[in-house]
Formats: structure tokens, C-alpha cells, sequence
């Protein structure tokens, strides 16, 4: 490819991410896929209709009678829906063999259950495609009603966690309106909830009760298409959390790969998405409530699974942060802006090379001045 | 009825599959977001009606597709003036553009930025740069010639480089 060529594809791919960022943030209501097919059907046999009268009017002028007019209502093929269909059973007496969840997804069963692993717990689930297993030393309930973890492939994924002791239950409700109860189970020293779910139906909220009265709320955020959505900041009831905003942050061109970092803030908190041509999109997640003054390293990790890209990191300074410099192991210092999104400023930076490093940070006001400075990342 | 149940369910399948994305190319033609839905829902009936042979086709992306841009385009030929449709009033973008990276943008500006463009270079510029179509591909869907998609995308993006809400560097 000629540099000419190169220019204009980094061209393109500019313009590409910044009309599907604007275009993100248009969120369609669920799809009325009953109402759709109703007037599908509608059409059909209108055109039916049509058909059916050419040939009543052929057959007319043939034999002069009526007769050959066929009742085109009477012909419409039964109605059938099926969307996609999610139950939630009792675990009842599989709570033995560490069954945590099970129900299923048009009628094809599902099963969560959690193995002791010598000291580690082990979360899978059969059903689906092949899932495998999570291990974790430390599942714990922490401070939210329900702490998720996730696995998916193919056409599915699932949700499971420990549920701290005042949650009752727990309602999940699906892009489509449908609405599960989730029963907490208890195994070993915790009580679990756990779900499994189609990819084509997103995950609209997700709602913890004690004793009947709901205690908080999370709105999650699902960014990509068929992405398993992150759940990490819940509201208080009545609680509406961030308005909703996106931006890009940042983008550029690194190891000949074009990336981009879009900030998604809204009820979940904070997103970022970073984004490598040809190698997908890595989405990571953190509540609003965890910002709290000084520079903070909300998210960082990396590369984008598959990408050529080394390393990135992503984020959050207060207010009065303009842009970081970034002293690289290569002698080289990166200047980048801090982003207003939201109530916060966002950085982004991605390095290109392997090896590289960072050896100093300092962030800087609109004046020059340093705000705070480290060695490394910023609480990295 | 086994028939009938079963390709209800491909439908519904590629329905839940497709339906954010129609909508949101029915909204960056139309800039509205009720006609938008209004149009993906009438294109994908048509696609139902006639389901068997759009799903044999192998293609019912780019059948509905073409529908939601046809209707979009006879709409714009009605219409003289359009509308200039943001959710909320732009935000100021404060950072700078320094080092690596290039663009800061705000979705209200490029959305409000998108809308403010005549149909055609709109529509253009949606189908070559976000749906990622050939010129080709691009003016078979708008029913013009190729050189008529180049000039309206060159236009749309000369006309974008004029909006100084867009951060610099962004735009090739």
C-alpha cells in the first residue's frame, strides 16, 4: 500500500469511527418483532389478494363465473412467534451437585454450577457452547447486591455471582420485556445467582430486593454488538445515575493499526472501548461513585485480544486536569488531553511498540502547571 | 405449520440481529428518530412477506437495506427543507489534540454536523464511510452513477472540514 493509500485509508477509518460513535448513542427501543411479523403478514396477503384477483379476473372472462376466486384470508398460514424464549427453574435438590442456576433458552437446558477446586471455586456452565471454567479465589460479595461474573460464546452467554446477605432475589429484565426471578442458592459460605442468556437479547436492568423491597438497580452496559454486558455500578432505587454521553477520547494510528478509545458514560458508570482495525474492540468498566479526587487509574490493560498493539491505558483525572505527559522508556514524552465526559476528564494512551514503558507521569492544568506527578502509571 | 414456525424463527433471529443497526441507518438518513423506527419496521415486513425467498437469496441485510434507503430517498425528495434534529445542545469539546492522538469529538456535534448536510451527501457518506460500501455498491443503493457518489462524499466532507465544532485533524 502507497502512503498515499494509507493516508486515505487512516482517513476513512477517522471518519468511520466518528459516525458510528455519534451513531452509538441512538438506542433503538426493542425490537417489535410480534408487530413486525403481524404486518408481514398483512402484506402477504395482500399481495395474495392481488394475485388471487388477476386470476379471478382471468377465470372470470374464461368461463364467466365466480367460482374460481379463492378466499385468500382463509389461506394465511397459521400464526407462529417465536422469539427468543428464557426460563428460570427451581434448582431444588441439584443445589447438592453445585447447581446454582438452570432453565432454558427455547427449550434447550441450561445449568450453572460451581466446583471446589482444592482452595479455588470453579464456575461453569453446559448448555451452550463450550464455556469452560472460571476460576477465582476470591469470589466475594463486596459492598454491591450482586457481584457477576461471565463467560459466553456462539449464540450465548451467562451470568453468575454471589449475592451479599440482604438481597432476597433478584430480577433480571430482558431488552424484549421479559422479566426473571432469580433465586439465590446458597453453596459453601455464599448464595449465588446465575443466568444464562441469548446474545441477541440484550440485558436491560438488573434489580436486587430484600424482603420485597427493592434495594438498588444496574442499568449495564452492552457496547458492541453481541458483547456480554458489564454490570458494575448499581443505584439506589429511584436513582437515575449519569446522564448518557459518548465521546472519542482518543485515536490514532500505532504499529500500522488504526485504534480508537470511545468513553461511554451513563447509568453504568464509566466504558471505554478500545477499538484496533481488523482485530475488534476491548470494553472495560468502572462505577461513577469509585472517582474520587487525585488522578486515578480507572481502567488499563491491554492489547485488544489479537492486536498487534502492546499496551493501553485509559484513565480518570479530576476537573482541573487539561493533559498528561507521559515520559516513554524510549526517551520519548507523550503529551495527551484530558477529555471532559461526563462529570470527569479522560485520558487515553496506547503504545505501539512492544517493550515500551512508561517511566513518568505528571498531570498538568490549562495554565502548564503540574497537578500531581508519579513514576510509572498514574496509581498504576 | 413446522415450516411456518421455523421460518418465523429465522426471522426473528435476524430481526433481533439487524434491528438496532436498520434503525440507526434509517436515523442517519432521516434524522429522525420515529420515522427511523417507523422505516425499519416497514422494511422488515416487507422482508417477512416475502421471507422464504429473501432468506434463499442469502442476503436479507442488503434487501432490507435497499429498502430503508429507497423509502428514505423518495422521503427527502418530498421534503424541501430539512430538519436539523440534536438531542442536546453540543458540548464544547476542552481538551487538545496533541501527541498520538487526533480527534475529540462529541456525538451531539457530528450528529448535528451529519444532519446539517443535503440528503444525497448525507446519504452518500453514510453508505461509503459507515456501512463501508464501494462506490459501486454505494451507487447502486442510491440509484446514481459512481462519479455522483465521489462528488457528493467529496462535498459532504469538504462541507464537514467547514464546521469548526469538528476537531481539527479528524476529517482526511
Amino acid at each position: 500500500m502507497s502512503g498515499d493509500e494509507l493516508r486515505a485509508a487512516a482517513a476513512r477509518h477517522r471518519v468511520q469511527v466518528m459516525i458510528g460513535t455519534a451513531l452509538e448513542e441512538v438506542v433503538p427501543s426493542p425490537a417489535p418483532v410480534a408487530a413486525v411479523i403481524r404486518r408481514g403478514k398483512r402484506v402477504r396477503i395482500r399481495r395474495r389478494a392481488v394475485v388471487g384477483a388477476g386470476l379471478a379476473a382471468v377465470a372470470i372472462a374464461a368461463v364467466f363465473g365466480p367460482g374460481l376466486v379463492r378466499d385468500v384470508r382463509g389461506s394465511a398460514p397459521p400464526s407462529v412467534v417465536k422469539q427468543p424464549q428464557v426460563t428460570v427453574s427451581p434448582v431444588g435438590r441439584a443445589n447438592r451437585h453445585g447447581v446454582i442456576a438452570n432453565g432454558a433458552i427455547n427449550g434447550r437446558p441450561w445449568t450453572i454450577r460451581l466446583r471446589k477446586m482444592g482452595k479455588d471455586l470453579c464456575l461453569g456452565a453446559s448448555g451452550g457452547p463450550s464455556m469452560g471454567c472460571q476460576r477465582s479465589r476470591d469470589f466475594s460479595p463486596g459492598e454491591a447486591p450482586v457481584t457477576f461474573e461471565g463467560a459466553g460464546g456462539g449464540d450465548r452467554y451467562y451470568l453468575a455471582g454471589p449475592v451479599s446477605a440482604r438481597v432476597s432475589w433478584v430480577s433480571v429484565v430482558l431488552s424484549d420485556g421479559a422479566v426473571l426471578r432469580l433465586e439465590p442458592v446458597r453453596f459453601g459460605s455464599l448464595r449465588w445467582v446465575g443466568v444464562m442468556l441469548p446474545t441477541r437479547v440484550g440485558l436491560a436492568e438488573v434489580i436486587a430486593y430484600s424482603a420485597g423491597r427493592e434495594i438498588a438497580h444496574a442499568i449495564p452496559f452492552q457496547g458492541t454488538h453481541g458483547a456480554m454486558p458489564s454490570i458494575v455500578g448499581w443505584l439506589r432505587p429511584g436513582q437515575r445515575g449519569l446522564a448518557r454521553i459518548s465521546k472519542l477520547v482518543g485515536s490514532g494510528v500505532s504499529a500500522g493499526r488504526h485504534w480508537s478509545v470511545t468513553m461511554h458514560a451513563g447509568p453504568w458508570g464509566y466504558c471505554t472501548i478500545v477499538r484496533v482495525a481488523g482485530r475488534g474492540a476491548s470494553q472495560g468498566c468502572w462505577p461513577s461513585a469509585s472517582v474520587v479526587g487525585g488522578v486515578r487509574m480507572s481502567s488499563s490493560g491491554g492489547p485488544v485480544a489479537g492486536s498487534p498493539l502492546p499496551w493501553w491505558s485509559v484513565g480518570q483525572v479530576p476537573r482541573s486536569v487539561t493533559y498528561l505527559t507521559f515520559v516513554i522508556s524510549d526517551g520519548h514524552t507523550v503529551r495527551v488531553p484530558a477529555v471532559p465526559v461526563g462529570r470527569e476528564r479522560i485520558y487515553s494512551l496506547v503504545l505501539g511498540a512492544k517493550g515500551l514503558r512508561v517511566l513518568r507521569w505528571a498531570a498538568h492544568d490549562a495554565a502548564g502547571h503540574t497537578i500531581s506527578s508519579g513514576v510509572g502509571l498514574p496509581n498504576g | 405449520v413446522a415450516v411456518s414456525a421455523q421460518s418465523d424463527a429465522e426471522f426473528t433471529e435476524f430481526m433481533l440481529g439487524c434491528w438496532p443497526r436498520l434503525v440507526r441507518l434509517g436515523y442517519a438518513l432521516s434524522g429522525d428518530r420515529g420515522f427511523a423506527e417507523d422505516l425499519a419496521q416497514s422494511a422488515l415486513a416487507k422482508a417477512y412477506a416475502s421471507w422464504p425467498r429473501v432468506a434463499r437469496a442469502g442476503n436479507p441485510d442488503a434487501y432490507v437495506r435497499q429498502i430503508i434507503i429507497n423509502v428514505s430517498r423518495d422521503r427527502f425528495r418530498r421534503r424541501r427543507v430539512d430538519e436539523l434534529l440534536t438531542d442536546s445542545p453540543p458540548e464544547i469539546p476542552g481538551g487538545e489534540c496533541a501527541g498520538g492522538l487526533r480527534g475529540l469529538e462529541d456525538r451531539s456535534v457530528v450528529l448535528a454536523a451529519l444532519m446539517s448536510l443535503p440528503a444525497g451527501q448525507r446519504a452518500a457518506l453514510v453508505l461509503r464511510y459507515w456501512l463501508d460500501l464501494t462506490e459501486t455498491e454505494a451507487a447502486a443503493a442510491m440509484g446514481c452513477s459512481v462519479g455522483n457518489v465521489k462528488s457528493q462524499v467529496s462535498r459532504a466532507l469538504a462541507k464537514l472540514r467547514l464546521n469548526t465544532d469538528l476537531a481539527e485533524g479528524v476529517l482526511p
